[in-house]
Formats: structure tokens, C-alpha cells, sequence
């Protein structure tokens, strides 16, 4: 013990130094925005591989409940499944009896554009204004950048950065967050006209807004709100939320809707990537586009 | 008694004189001269290591707080890392003339031994808080010119204060 001492007393001035030069080296990435995300970069695997121990403990404790809920989701699938298979099946009966049209099907139904890499979350808020989801798949598992992030419920974010084997994704209760979205109808057809902009502004995580809607559709409230056609990152068609209540006419044509999210995020656990195969060719195709460095 | 109340005058107005004119001297938009530094590299040796280390974290730290738009911290890194080498480059530079580095008097140096003594420790402390800033090795080159029209531009500024101020 006396060696300890004398030990630490005999390099107490490195000592100082050392600590000294650790508190600044921390102020700077700490308390300078620019500053802590080079580092947050760096720190990202690091710090989710320690929220990813953390939540394994907390996850043994919640199987029970969370096998119930996949049971739920996987009835539900099961019904999606059935429901499209009979609507393929009538299609096609249609189509037979109209044999001009020769449509090769088969050939529709074997591409797949759309495939999902199952993720779980490790880490998420909900009460900041700009939350952040972090899953514990990264690169090595074929995440990329700007691919979409979905629960079985509906959309929940986008991924902004990926390490080796955690990413970091824009949740979509962020402020910064924005998607082009659609309606459908009670009968699950499209609404023409009704194209807007997904958008949160904080606050509570159940609801987000819808915004700059032409004043010519014909939007109503209990509408299904869902990803647009032309989105890249998202499949078509995805659910986002229902239309609650219509807002109000912020500028002249145009009028915002509040809509209720269908994802809970606050009980975000199971979700899914979105790989796009068609994504990859359409970056490519607008690389080098005057005006689009 | 006497010297602290001296050495607590000078420091106030070394950051004073920092925070409202030097950090608005922007030399071609590259650089901005750290004069405060001379501060710390003309405190006397026979001050002891810990005080000199808090002494060099506070006065980095309130110029990087009195700055506009500095990085909190930085200064204060760097501050401390320079006081760090001083003694030792003090020691290489008056090996032959002095036993005891305590009894080192800046007053008895020739104009070679601060060219020696300030201009690689401003170059540090330059060098420093550009790379420190950036976190990384990016737009090196422009980075090193920064850093030389900083080191010269800060030099040149405390050579003069020592002459009139320090040297016999």
C-alpha cells in the first residue's frame, strides 16, 4: 500500500497532466456538436455493443410477452398470405378468361423486389426531438445506408449510419424525418390526389402530422395513410397511420392532416430492413447528374 | 505575495487582451494570433508542475470560453500539452549554461534561445488545436498552411512583447 502511494506520489505530476488533457479531450467532444459526431462515429460500435448486453438481460425477463406478440404477428401474416394468394388466384381466373392478355405471372410472382433483413432494436427513444433507433445489425449483415426500417405494424425509420454489426437509424420521430406518403380508401384502393408529406413535430409519439395535401383530394378521417408509389426506400404501399383528424390551411390549395401512427414506438423491438433491388440501379443511373453531385 | 498578485494582473490582462483585439486580428482569414500563451511560457520556473498545469487548463479554458465560436476544451488541451514540454525544451536549450533549471532567469536570454524556446512550443500548441479541431488528417495541406501563418503571425507578436517587456 505505502508503494502505491509513494508510487502515485512519485508520478503525481503526469498524473495531473494526463487528467487534465483527458477532461479537455472530453469537453471537445462532448460539448461541440462537430466534435462529437466524428466521434460519435467511432463510439457508435462501442456503445451499442454495451446497450446490446444491457438489453439481452432485459429481454430474457420479457420472453413470454414477446412470444405472444410474435404469435400475433405471425397470425396476422398468415391472413396477409392467404388474403393475397386469393386475390392472385382471381387475377389470374380473370386474366384466363381474357386470353388476349398474356401476362407472363409467373414470372411476376418469382421477382422479388423487396427483401427484409429482421433486426432487433437495442436501442431507442421516443421523447426527444430528435430520436434515433439503434439495431444490432451493421454491414456484415448487408445493411446500408438509406435503406427503410419497418415493423410489422408499420414504418419506423431510415438508416443513416452502419458499423460492422450495428446501425444507427433516423427514427421516424425525428424532426428531420420526412417521406412522401399516400391514402387508401376504406377499400384499400388508392386515393388520387393525396399525395403528402410525412412530417413530426415533436411531442407526442403517437401522432405525426401529414402535410401540404392538395386541397382537391379528397382525403377523409379513419383513411389508411401509407408509403407513396414512387418512394425508393420504402415498399409501396407500407403503412405509416391513419388519417385522426384534417388540420388546418397553412397556405392557399394546401391543408395538413394529423394522423395516428400505427407503429408503437415506444415498444419498438422486432423490425425489418428494407433492401431494395432496384435501388442500387436507380442511384447509380442519377450518379453524375449535373446539378446532383 | 508580491509576485502572485503580479502574475494574477498579467494573466488578466493577457486574456483580456486575447478575447477583445487579438481574436479579431484575423491575418487573410488564416489564422489568428494565441498571444496569451506567452502567459504561461514566461511564468517562472520555480513554480511547481501541479500549479502550472491548473493554472495553463484555466487560462485555456476561459479564452476558449470567451472566444466566439471556439471549440470548448481545445485551448485548454492545448495549453496544458505545451506547458508539459516547456521545461523539458527549456532544459535542452540552457544544458550547457544552467545546472538547475529553477534558477533559470528569462531576463539573461539572448534573442536565439526565445527564437528556440517560443517557436517550437507555438507551433505545438498551432499545430494542436488544428488537428484536434478537425479530429482528423483531412485537407492536410491546407491545415499546415493555417498552421505556419499562425505560428509566424503568434511568434512575431510575442517576440515583440518580450523584447519590450522581458529582456533586460
Amino acid at each position: 500500500m505505502y508503494r502505491l502511494f509513494s508510487l502515485l506520489s512519485k508520478y503525481r505530476n503526469a498524473i495531473l497532466f494526463l487528467v487534465l488533457e483527458l477532461i479537455a479531450f472530453f469537453c471537445i467532444i462532448r460539448y461541440n456538436d462537430a466534435q462529437r459526431h466524428i466521434m460519435g462515429d467511432a463510439l457508435m460500435d462501442f456503445s451499442a455493443s454495451i446497450y446490446n448486453s444491457r438489453s439481452n438481460v432485459d429481454e430474457f425477463f420479457k420472453l413470454r410477452s414477446k412470444n405472444e406478440e410474435l404469435k400475433a404477428d405471425a397470425k396476422y401474416l398468415q391472413e396477409r398470405l392467404a388474403q393475397a394468394e386469393r386475390q392472385i388466384q382471381a387475377y389470374k381466373s380473370l386474366l384466363d378468361l381474357d386470353s388476349l392478355k398474356k401476362i407472363d405471372l409467373l414470372a411476376v410472382e418469382r421477382e422479388k423486389p423487396y427483401s427484409f433483413i429482421p433486426a432487433h432494436v437495442v436501442k431507442n427513444t421516443v421523447h426527444k426531438n430528435y430520436n434515433y433507433i439503434v439495431l444490432d445489425k451493421g454491414s456484415e449483415d448487408g445493411v446500408e445506408k438509406d435503406m427503410g426500417l419497418v415493423s410489422l405494424q408499420g414504418v419506423a425509420g431510415r438508416i443513416i449510419r452502419v458499423g460492422e454489426n450495428y446501425s444507427l437509424a433516423l427514427s421516424a420521430l425525428n424532426l428531420t424525418f420526412k417521406l412522401s406518403l399516400q391514402a387508401l380508401d376504406d377499400s384499400a384502393r388508392w386515393v388520387a390526389g393525396t399525395a403528402g408529406v410525412y412530417e413530426w413535430n415533436g411531442g407526442d409519439p403517437r401522432f405525426a402530422y401529414l402535410k401540404s395535401i392538395p386541397e382537391t383530394a379528397e382525403l377523409k378521417e379513419n383513411y389508411t395513410v401509407v408509403t407513396s408509389e414512387h418512394s425508393l426506400i420504402f415498399p409501396p404501399g407500407y403503412k405509416v397511420g391513419t388519417v385522426l383528424e384534417l388540420g388546418d390551411k397553412p397556405e392557399e390549395g394546401f391543408f395538413n392532416a394529423t394522423i395516428k401512427l400505427s407503429t408503437d414506438f415506444s415498444k419498438l423491438d422486432n423490425v425489418y430492413l428494407v433492401k431494395s433491388s432496384f435501388k442500387t440501379d436507380i442511384d447509380s443511373l442519377s450518379q453524375n447528374l449535373p446539378g446532383n453531385e | 505575495m508580491n509576485d502572485s498578485i503580479k502574475y494574477g494582473l498579467g494573466l488578466m490582462l493577457y486574456l483580456f487582451f486575447q478575447v477583445f483585439l487579438f481574436n479579431e486580428l484575423e491575418l487573410f482569414e488564416l489564422a489568428v494570433p494565441h498571444v496569451f500563451l506567452l502567459f504561461l511560457l514566461m511564468l517562472p520556473f520555480n513554480i511547481t508542475r501541479p500549479s502550472l498545469y491548473l493554472i495553463s487548463f484555466g487560462l485555456g479554458f476561459l479564452v476558449d470560453i470567451l472566444s466566439d465560436g471556439a471549440v470548448t476544451g481545445l485551448q485548454a488541451f492545448s495549453c496544458v500539452l505545451i506547458v508539459g514540454l516547456r521545461s523539458g525544451l527549456a532544459g535542452i536549450l540552457s544544458s550547457s549554461n544552467f545546472r538547475n533549471l529553477e534558477d533559470l532567469d528569462f531576463k539573461a536570454q539572448n534573442g536565439i534561445w526565445y527564437v528556440g524556446y517560443l517557436l517550437p512550443l507555438i507551433f505545438v500548441h498551432q499545430f494542436t488545436i488544428h488537428f484536434m479541431e478537425a479530429l482528423s488528417f483531412q485537407n492536410f495541406f491546407y491545415k499546415l498552411l493555417q498552421i505556419g501563418v499562425g505560428t509566424a503571425f503568434t511568434f512575431i507578436i510575442c517576440y515583440i512583447l518580450v523584447v519590450l517587456f522581458y529582456k533586460r
